[in-house]
């Protein structure tokens, strides 16, 4: 089969107006933001897809679903276009990317049970504006959110900043609807809890499309009181100094929505103007008046407690203003696009991996030690740190973010650059108990790990592959080792 | 066509820090980078030697030692030769005593060109391509935007210098120093993947003080000419932002606060 045929088979299932084949949204669609510059320098490795579908209802979903099962193409289901980890990439020469830009109704807010249900192509602003204006919040706001869409936030797992109060997607969720490649459709009801079997939910959140097709998600609502909000600023010693105060803070059940320890090098990024050299601890308190002075109360009793490591505190106004800016607009992805057609430049990137309290701090220090020591490039790094944004009772994540200035090739700066940084900090994550990847997904290039991430659970995920996806169709190379794929990633 | 490049390897002011504790500025830490002027004039000379592949480059640098994976790089882009002119004893040289050092080592050297950068990021002077040609007794061209022609055979070259609002065109006989002026378009090939972990060591010489064969007193702190008495710096002062809306009333406020400031004229 080639390309035309999967064409025309599609348009068996879909009008004309639902198919694009155009060759610049074709390219476009072959990779995500993870070959981000190759993309931009127009020097992808990977196959086009052969059309972009735009199914409007479930049923048309399925329809395509099931005529990809039973010719064996590639799905690659996409919504919101922000994924990372090359989960959106393409590595399949006949391969439908199933876009869920038409399946864009918010279908019910239901403001007394406090509950919102979207269609997968809802984006994640549209809906928290709407909301807004009846006094609530989503309560989720990752960088990403004026473009995320739900589908993609909840097939990704994703988290937004203000985690350490509201939680991550999969504390959102309250039900939905996908379908999987059998045509079958599942919708898993909205109730408050159950003790009805596992959580089927979890099939679903963090998927990645690797599974099944979400359609639509039925989330959370919180009571929102952003005139509250108060926020605290510190400069501390060390990452250490910053990640003890994170712990005692959490420690003591108080969940700020905003708890934030930076290196120094990463400080410099967003802090320039009163980082003053050292690393940065933050926080915001939000909630209602009592909420606020409580938390504020706890914030402020573990960094007296800790007040060893504390330098000095920041004016509150310096956090208040980074809070106000903190998310990316289709014109700033734009303009970092741009940035890299015109130059031999990108704004960087990440790992984001996790660990309980006791390890973040040994996990930080070694990786940050082993970059400089042992990546070959370490004289092109032009930035080296990262930040605890996310924080649990139990631990908290670790945003490991670098730069460099790119002396190869645009189609050889990842395996120059990322992915020998990536690795260092994956195996030191693995070999420390912690996991690879706190909240971007696998996608398509930490796979070659995913049995490590789970061990013995393995099974249980590869089982689930084997029972929704026996044809192996939907995203393939996500999530799980494909020796095909393999190609692509070295 | 023998071609050699003087380059400094200069501190990102971006990543340098300034310790308050200490009151010093913390060098060591901060990451070296080519000087973006000389990386031009390397990017040209690399230029012609593609048009004239029997062309040989030598990129000469003095420079800390940690300077050593540039200049690797420097070769894995396809320089002939690139040495390292590095000694402890080298420290503390201005530009009178650097300027000296590279002309010591030029002058052991046949070249028809001597191409640099007309400034560094971290001085700024343009001493050293002036006062390199005066040790050498060659006709310096500084500013030079394009190297519009040029013919070793018969000894000359044409160059367009940009003078701020003109461009003048000039010949020049060679041998000669040709100092550019930055340009953006004009940038170092990217290392082919095979060449990144290509072993460039009989490429690359380092030589230290007693190689030049110099006298101690005309090199570092010794013999150089600017002595500096005191360094002074001026304290900064947090101003908080000034936040304006994306509005009419917002640009006119970013212009009367420019204008206030003097980066704008009216």
């Amino acid at each position: 089969m080639d390309k035309n045929a999967v064409i025309e088979l599609v348009a068996q299932v879909l009008p004309a107006s639902q198919i694009n084949t155009a060759a610049d949204d074709l390219y476009d669609a072959s990779a995500d933001r993870y070959k981000k510059y190759a993309k931009a320098r127009k020097v992808l490795d990977v196959p086009t897809p052969a059309a972009i579908v735009y199914p409007r209802t479930t049923t048309e979903v399925a329809q395509i679903l099931t005529m990809c099962n039973e010719h064996g193409i590639n799905v690659i289901p996409r919504a919101g276009k922000t994924a990372t980890e090359g989960g959106l990439e393409n590595w399949k020469e006949n391969t439908l990317v199933v876009d869920a830009r038409d399946l864009d109704r918010i279908l019910e807010i239901d403001e007394y049970n406090m509950q919102a249900t979207v269609e997968a192509g809802v984006t994640l602003q549209r809906l928290e504006d709407e909301v807004n204006k009846l006094g609530l919040t989503t309560g989720h706001s990752p960088q990403s959110k004026p473009v995320a869409k739900y589908g993609g936030l909840v097939a990704t797992r994703s988290i937004g900043q203000f985690s350490t109060l509201y939680g991550g997607i999969e504390d959102m969720v309250v039900g939905l609807e996908c379908v999987f490649p059998d045509g079958h459709v599942s919708r898993i009801k909205n109730v408050p809890r159950r003790a009805g079997g596992p959580d089927i939910r979890h099939i679903a959140i963090g998927n990645e499309g690797a599974l099944c097709y979400i359609t639509e998600v039925t989330v959370k609502l919180f009571r929102h009181f952003p005139e509250n909000n108060a926020f605290f600023g510190y400069l501390v010693a060390d990452v250490a100094s910053g990640i003890k105060v994170l712990r005692e803070v959490m420690a003591n059940g108080y969940r700020p929505s905003v708890a934030r320890v930076y290196s120094e090098e990463d400080a410099r990024q967003h802090f320039e103007h009163f980082y003053k050299g050292h690393c940065v601890l933050l926080f915001m308190a939000e909630g209602t008046k009592g909420i606020v002075q409580a938390t504020s109360a706890g914030i402020e009793e573990a960094v007296e407690k800790f007040s060893d490591g504390i330098l000095e505190p920041v004016d509150p106004r310096h956090i208040a203003s980074w809070f106000e800016h903190l998310n990316w607009s289709q014109q700033d992805i734009d303009d970092e696009f741009q940035e890299m057609v015109d130059g031999d430049s990108h704004s960087g990137f990440t790992t984001e991996v996790s660990a309980d309290w006791a390890t973040i701090p040994v996990l930080y220090d070694r990786v940050i030690e082993r970059v400089r020591s042992e990546f070959p490039r370490a004289h092109d790094l032009t930035m080296l740190g990262g930040h605890s944004s996310h924080s649990y009772v139990n631990g908290t994540n670790m945003y490991f973010v670098y730069n460099y200035a790119i002396n190869c090739a645009p189609e050889d700066e990842m395996r120059v650059y990322h992915h020998p940084i990536q690795r260092i900090i994956v195996e030191e994550t693995l070999k420390l108990g912690g996991s690879m990847c706190h909240h971007h997904g696998i996608g398509k290039f930490r796979n070659e790990w995913t049995k490590d991430e789970h061990g013995s659970a393995y099974y249980m995920l590869d089982k689930l592959k084997q029972a929704f996806d026996p044809r192996g169709v939907m995203n393939f190379g996500t999530i799980f080792y494909q020796e095909e794929g393999a190609r692509f990633q070295r | 066509m023998r071609i050699a490049c003087m380059l400094k390897p200069v501190l990102d002011v971006g990543e340098l820090r300034y310790n308050r504790d200490r009151n010093v500025l913390e060098r060591d830490r901060a990451r070296l980078v080519l000087n973006p002027e000389d990386a031009t004039a390397v990017a040209m000379a690399l230029e012609l030697k593609r048009a004239d592949p029997a062309a040989t480059i030598e990129v000469v640098s003095m420079a800390p030692r940690r300077a050593m994976p540039h200049l690797e790089d420097l070769v894995r882009r396809g320089v002939d030769q690139a040495t390292l002119l590095t000694d402890r004893r080298h420290a503390g040289s201005d530009t009178w005593a650097t300027s000296r050092v590279l002309a010591h080592h030029l002058a052991t050297r046949d070249f028809d060109l001597v191409l640099c950068g007309t400034h560094t990021l971290d001085s700024g002077t343009g001493q050293v391509p002036a006062q390199v040609a005066e040790a050498l007794d060659l006709p310096l061209m500084a500013g030079v935007a394009e190297l519009v022609d040029l013919n070793t055979e018969e000894g000359w070259a044409v160059v367009d210098v940009d003078a701020e609002d003109v461009v003048l065109r000039f010949r020049v006989g060679l041998p000669a120093v040709l100092a550019f002026r930055y340009a953006p378009s004009r940038t170092l090939p990217p290392i082919g993947y095979g060449d990144l972990t290509r072993d460039v060591a009989g490429q690359v010489a380092v030589l230290g003080f007693d190689a030049l064969g110099m006298d101690e007193s005309e090199l570092g702190l010794r013999g150089s000419l600017t002595q500096v008495r005191r360094i002074e710096t001026d304290a900064l002062e947090a101003k908080d932002p000034i936040r304006v809306r994306a509005d009419r009333e917002g640009i006119d406020e970013v212009f009367r606060t420019l204008a206030e400031k003097g980066f704008l004229c009216r």
